[in-house]
């Protein structure tokens, strides 16, 4: 099937052969085709940058600032706290008061950016570690691989619950706490791909050429894991929230008055006996989306970039 | 100068395998003791069956492997410790085609990045512009258009990769250029115009070529000295026509007469060989062939043969009693090609005659062809 609908797609190229320069598609370009046709991942897409513009422009769109209190509404929350278009309170009021859009802003900011930060980061150190340990070999691959094993075996939560007690909890400390563990998987993955690319014969071939090993590693190893490395990573984003979610619902995650979805997962949950549902309901409908949409993005990209033409 | 580019002394590569916590270790004795000399500008070929070691020799000689012992010469200078920027130099020199043309190119690169990779590694001088020109100069040498450079190999058909495959291996210039079995990955029709290519190549850019192969017409055809190999070793060499005339070692008869001759009612004494191939890891004693030997002596299975003159034309051979053997067997060498009738050959003439008067491109009658070739590939694709 794929063979007989690439067979289509290069039918007028060969016709163009002859005249001027027909322009060669690359691995990437056929790619970008499949991922298009299919369409929940192009969806997905569209949903997550529908969320990420939420979380780049909503304030705009917020009437309450995140920080005011609605003094008319406290003490009364459950009555009159909920989603009003009149009063601009359209996902309607916290516990406290506070505009809860403007809260929600506020946290899809946080959660969207731990995820990537964490993705980001298990991308660029997980593969180049991964590569290079794969690549290199021998005792290199033995040292560099045994500190990812010591890492994992370390309880990651207890070492992220010692940095975040010890050191002020912060921002910047959530993020230094995921970055040490969001790359070992990445490292593991990207060392097990180099290991089956770095005996084709390709690579032999640049070796033979005269090429030096970082130009080797980077040229010809990284390109042809980025096909897997990409899913992995659009598949780590979810779990990254999921973490600090996770983290937030602790308490040890983002603090007042920052707050995530977790967070705000966690004060809804707390206040489902008040009878204010929407405090749940609307952190919850963007996390549940947003992972949905990352999922099905993840999957698009794995049929996309399947290896089965290289 | 001398007369030998290449030469290879003792050459040995060891393998180990297994050795797992209770299994107990092996060594593959995949090339043991290969002694050979390549002389500047002929074509040298590496004939042996499957597990010989051939492949593990050309990668030796390339220096993609480290040799357990012996030493490599090139152009009268010990290459077997060279490291860093030395090598890196020497790269230069030497070029390697690879067998299979679907996993020697990488993917991800257009046709214009793989051929132009040696160029930068080699030349970083080169403007990009240079660069640009070389690279569709190099396509044109061996048959494809300058605007192939944009495309990327899935889109080529097996031929046209090795095409690619060996304008990269031509881009730096080298002198000797070690192809391991660059046509048998290939259709058989597309076979004969590669071998063509490297053949006028080889004459055009006054190179040496190292030609690993099983395919022994090939090897008549192209060669001009061969060295048989078994298990490891090298057990007969010499000038192509002396060993296919006439070969001395039992290994080379059995190989020849494996070879169908295209002549009705021939009478053929095929030489079979029975038994398989012994495991390199663990070699027979004496004669390495003794097993197989329909010839076989009793002290074979002591006595290990040094290859030694076989032959007026430097040919050598690598077996106690080749002369015993020979006067046993004195038809064991192939035919000389066999002669066409006048009818046939008359007509032959003619097509000939009329193909020359249709190609009336001009380039060389070679270049044309191949570019017609690589039309017809395109087409059939």
């Amino acid at each position: 099937m794929m063979l007989f609908r690439r067979a289509i797609a290069s039918a007028p190229r060969l016709q163009a052969a002859g005249a001027d320069t027909p322009a060669g598609r690359s691995l990437w370009a056929d790619a970008r085709a499949r991922f298009l046709r299919n369409r929940a991942a192009v969806a997905s897409l569209a949903i997550l940058g529908l969320v990420i513009a939420f979380a780049l422009f909503g304030q705009h769109f917020a009437v309450w600032n995140n920080e005011e209190i609605d003094w008319a509404m406290l003490g009364n929350v459950p009555q009159v706290g909920g989603p009003s278009l009149s009063n601009g309170h359209y996902f309607g009021v916290d516990e406290t008061g506070r505009d809860l859009f403007a809260r929600t802003v506020q946290g899809t900011r946080i959660s969207l950016m731990v995820g990537i930060v964490g993705a980001l980061i298990s991308v660029v150190v997980g593969t180049a570690w991964g590569a290079t340990a794969g690549y290199v070999g021998g005792r290199t691959d033995q040292v560099m691989m045994r500190i990812v094993d010591l890492m994992m075996s370390i309880p990651y939560m207890f070492v992220l619950i010692l940095l975040l007690v010890v050191f002020e909890r912060s921002l910047i400390m959530l993020f230094v706490g995921i970055g040490l563990i969001s790359w070992l998987d990445m490292a593991r993955i990207a060392r097990g791909q180099t290991l089956s690319i770095k005996n084709r014969e390709f690579v032999e071939a640049a070796i033979a050429t005269g090429v030096r090993r970082p130009v080797i590693i980077w040229r010809h190893i990284v390109p042809n894991l980025l096909g897997v490395v990409i899913v992995y990573a659009t598949l780590l984003v979810p779990s990254m929230i999921i973490f600090e979610s996770f983290i937030s619902f602790l308490g040890l995650g983002v603090q007042e008055p920052s707050t995530s979805w977790g967070a705000l997962i966690n004060a809804g949950a707390q206040n489902m006996r008040n009878e204010t549902p929407w405090m749940l309901a609307f952190p919850l409908a963007f996390f549940v989306v947003t992972l949905f949409a990352f999922f099905f993005l993840g999957d698009g990209l794995r049929d996309a970039l399947d290896p089965k033409d290289r | 100068m001398s007369d030998v580019i290449l030469r290879a002394t003792g050459l040995r590569k060891h393998f180990r395998t297994g050795g797992g916590m209770f299994a107990r270790q092996s060594t593959v004795r995949a090339v043991d003791g290969v002694t050979l000399d390549v002389r500047r500008g002929e074509t040298f070929a590496i004939v042996g069956e499957s597990g010989c070691g051939k492949s593990t020799l050309a990668r030796l000689l390339m220096r993609l492997l480290e040799p357990t012992d012996g030493r490599i010469d090139f152009d009268g200078r010990d290459i077997s410790d060279l490291k860093g920027r030395d090598l890196r130099d020497l790269r230069r020199e030497m070029q390697f085609i690879f067998q299979d043309p679907f996993s020697s190119l990488n993917p991800r690169m257009s046709v214009g990045r793989l051929v132009a990779e040696p160029l930068e590694t080699h030349h970083p001088q080169m403007g990009r512009e240079e660069r640009r020109e070389e690279v569709a100069r190099l396509l044109g040498i061996v048959g494809l258009r300058p605007e192939h450079a944009d495309r990327y190999p899935h889109e080529f058909s097996g031929g046209q990769r090795q095409r690619i495959g060996i304008a990269r291996a031509l881009a730096s210039r080298p002198r000797l250029v070690i192809g391991d079995e660059p046509v048998s990955a290939l259709d058989v029709s597309v076979q004969a115009q590669v071998v063509n290519l490297l053949h006028d190549l080889k004459a055009e850019f006054d190179m040496t070529l190292v030609i690993i192969a099983h395919d022994l017409a090939v090897i008549r055809h192209m060669s001009d000295r061969v060295a048989v190999m078994y298990l490891g070793q090298i057990v007969e060499t010499g000038t192509t026509d002396d060993i296919f005339a006439h070969p001395r070692h039992p290994y080379t008869m059995a190989l020849l007469s494996a070879i169908p001759e295209p002549v009705h009612g021939r009478a053929r004494t095929r030489l079979a060989l029975s038994g398989e191939t012994p495991s390199p890891a663990n070699p027979p004693s004496g004669c390495r062939f003794h097993t197989r030997c329909p010839f076989a002596r009793e002290d074979c299975a002591q006595r290990v043969p040094e290859l030694r003159p076989a032959g007026p034309g430097g040919q050598h051979a690598a077996c106690h009693y080749w002369e015993e053997i020979a006067a046993e067997r004195p038809d064991a060498g192939t035919p000389p090609a066999h002669e066409r009738k006048p009818q046939a050959a008359a007509r032959f003439a003619l097509y000939e005659a009329a193909i020359d008067r249709l190609n009336d491109r001009p380039e060389t009658a070679v270049n044309a062809g191949a570019n017609d070739m690589t039309q017809q590939e395109e087409d059939r694709r």
